[in-house]
């Protein structure tokens, strides 16, 4: 199996699963408003992996949370979220009922978080999660669910699921336990999974027998994924599409291949600038400079254009919207069609 | 590579079973001691707790009276085991409803927070700001003594204690993630507090429970030293170390035996507490 499927490549002309609109989500503090999500756009096709990619703080796990209007009052979610379930009507989850909400949530869509070690109810057993969410959203009780229930954990690569369905979560190990998260996760066989960092808590063999597991499982199932993460590696291997976001907005969006060879946004191309190249001679990483912005005081213009090597007075104008610069290929980069091919030299000027 | 690895059944290791504290298993053996003398009290005494016997007033400990007899002639040792039976359940029912009660409370104004739990809060500020003894001896004093009175005066004060418990571990529980996970999974409210966190946030009401239950019987036996709980001639412990004190000079053992079980039982529930409280804490 490759890591990217083309199949899964959405026509972007065809009704998306998932469709984004300005979305924004507004975080009070003491120290001032805080702007954790500023006006971000988005569609997910049916069967697409989308990754959400960013640094610490930069609003790709609020982002993803507010899909499923998790923030609670007083933070303050707002635009349109407009999911398109199987009967074809589409509705915005923003505004729906909670009662409605709440058959979406796990039915349609559900979530994997990062740290197994917590996100597991320790006082129940594994198979007790499992039929839970077997029993709300398919109907299932008694034997059929504890069938079905075993051939979940069978699913995610559990060995003996059957015995180890009166486990508690705590006899089992961190990949284990990612494993079993995403067995309650899928029980209820949704449309479409959120992937919060769910490799970020485990070793890199388990890590990619994870990332696997969920391309297999997207594959079985029919799924979309939205996954958040901060490894560009993870991404390479995983995503149909990718979403970087910075400073809570979205930089540059487009297909992943696309993105690791010609990235149109200075962020993006710092980014893969900043890892350590295999091929290549041992050289020192080239980081970013500085650090991600206050999103209590984000600086007039492009949020990028403190720490930004490229940085002309252009971008300190009006922030550059996500603008299309190529087909499929979106970037909010002033100077998207002036970025040095990849492997030049950073400090060659523009 | 095309050396083929012999396969490998796996099998998940046994549920190991948590080996139990001797501190709990002390205790429950001292339960069960004191759950039989309260079931079957003749199986320890063949004297009722109430019969006079002019004969034999104020005899000291014997082989027929082990613990003595008392000013009316009444058989010690069968008082304090039929006294059993009505101090432990004081110490059921002056805690079962603070429990039941301040526990879910707890829960409610934690999970929803806003207005109730400001509400219940002050009214909490309000129950504790009087000393509990005090607050209530002034209710059973308004009320009129007896034992109904007694348990209506300590649920009205005593619920507090495991409303803050649970009101502040479910506060940290509803925050961590299989909460949260639960909610994502599109369980009712209702489901995620009940069956999600107040599992994993009772166990210090519990252990409570346990340390409040020896309370529940000392401060039974207080207004029963009062006057104020059990009435005579009700074989109760503190109305018999009262009963026995004119007496603690010339008959010390009318006194000394209840006494002695009173501190029995607290030990018992407090053994049992210490127990449960490694017993019952999550794994993670």
């Amino acid at each position: 199996m490759t890591a990217v499927q083309m199949q899964g490549t959405p026509t972007a002309s065809a009704s998306p699963l998932l469709s984004v609109r300005d979305l924004n989500v507004r975080i009070p503090t003491p120290g001032g408003e805080l702007h954790a999500v500023r006006g971000v756009n988005f569609d997910l096709g049916r069967g697409e992996v989308l990754g959400l990619v960013g640094e610490s703080g930069s609003g790709k796990s609020v982002t993803l949370r507010a899909l499923l209007r998790l923030h609670r009052s007083p933070i303050q979610t707002t635009g349109e979220v407009n999911y398109s379930g199987e009967n074809g009507a589409t509705q915005n989850l923003l505004t729906l009922p909670e009662s409605r909400l709440r058959s979406v949530r796990g039915g349609q869509i559900s979530m994997i978080f990062q740290e197994p070690m917590t996100a597991l109810n320790p006082v129940l057993t594994v198979g007790e999660q499992i039929m839970e969410n077997l029993r709300e959203h398919r109907g299932l009780r008694g034997k059929a669910a504890n069938e079905r229930a075993a051939e979940l954990l069978d699913l995610t690569g559990i060995p003996s699921p059957r015995a180890r369905l009166s486990d508690y979560p705590h006899q089992f190990s961190g990949g284990m336990r990612q494993r079993a998260m995403i067995a309650i996760a899928l029980a209820s066989e949704p449309k479409l999974l959120l992937a919060d960092e769910p490799t970020t808590a485990l070793d890199v063999t388990i890590q990619d027998q994870i990332l696997r597991l969920l391309l297999r499982l997207r594959d079985e199932l029919h799924m979309s994924v939205v996954l958040v993460t901060h490894d560009l590696g993870v991404v390479a291997q995983t995503c149909d599409r990718v979403a970087v976001m910075y400073g809570g907005r979205l930089m540059e969006t487009a297909d992943v291949n696309e993105v690791f060879a010609h990235p149109k946004h200075a962020y993006t191309h710092g980014l893969l600038g900043s890892l350590p190249d295999a091929s290549a001679h041992r050289l020192p990483l080239r980081p970013i400079p500085g650090g991600p912005p206050d999103l209590r005081r984000l600086p007039k213009g492009c949020a990028f254009a403190p720490r930004c090597a490229y940085v002309t007075d252009a971008c300190l104008g009006d922030e550059p919207p996500l603008v299309t610069v190529a087909p499929a290929h979106a970037s909010a980069c002033v100077h998207h069609d002036r970025l040095p091919d990849l492997n030049a030299s950073p400090e060659a000027p523009l | 590579m095309t050396a083929t690895l012999p396969v490998q059944t796996v099998t998940a290791p046994a549920a190991r079973r948590r080996t139990l504290k001797p501190t709990l298993v002390i205790g429950l053996l001292l339960l069960l001691l004191l759950v039989l003398a309260a079931l079957f009290p003749r199986l320890f005494t063949p004297f009722s707790p109430t019969d006079f016997d002019y004969t034999a007033i104020l005899k000291g400990p014997t082989g027929k009276h082990p613990f003595g007899t008392d000013n009316f002639g009444r058989d010690v040792l069968s008082r304090v085991v039929h006294g059993t039976r009505i101090d432990l359940q004081i110490a059921v029912l002056t805690t079962a409803f603070p429990f039941v009660f301040g526990t879910l409370l707890g829960a409610v104004t934690a999970f929803r927070g806003r207005w109730a739990d400001a509400v219940v809060g002050r009214v909490a500020d309000l129950v504790v700001v009087f000393p509990f003894l005090v607050l209530v001896i002034a209710i059973v004093a308004v009320l009129g003594p007896g034992l109904t009175n007694m348990y209506i005066a300590v649920s009205a004060v005593g619920w507090v204690s495991y409303w803050r418990l649970t009101r502040g571990e479910v506060l940290a529980q509803k925050r961590a993630e299989y909460a949260q996970a639960a909610q994502v999974l599109g369980y009712s409210p209702a489901r995620v507090l009940l069956r999600h966190i107040l599992p994993n946030a009772v166990t210090p009401a519990i252990v409570y429970l346990m340390t409040d239950m020896s309370l529940g019987i000392l401060l039974g036996a207080s207004l029963g030293y009062l006057g104020l709980g059990a009435q005579p001639p009700a074989p109760e412990w503190g109305v018999m170390v009262a009963d026995g004190k004119n007496f603690m000079v010339t008959a010390w053992w009318i006194s000394t035996f209840p006494g002695l079980a009173l501190t029995l039982a607290g030990i018992t529930f407090s053994l049992i507490g210490d127990g449960l409280a490694d017993a019952l804490r999550p794994r993670t």
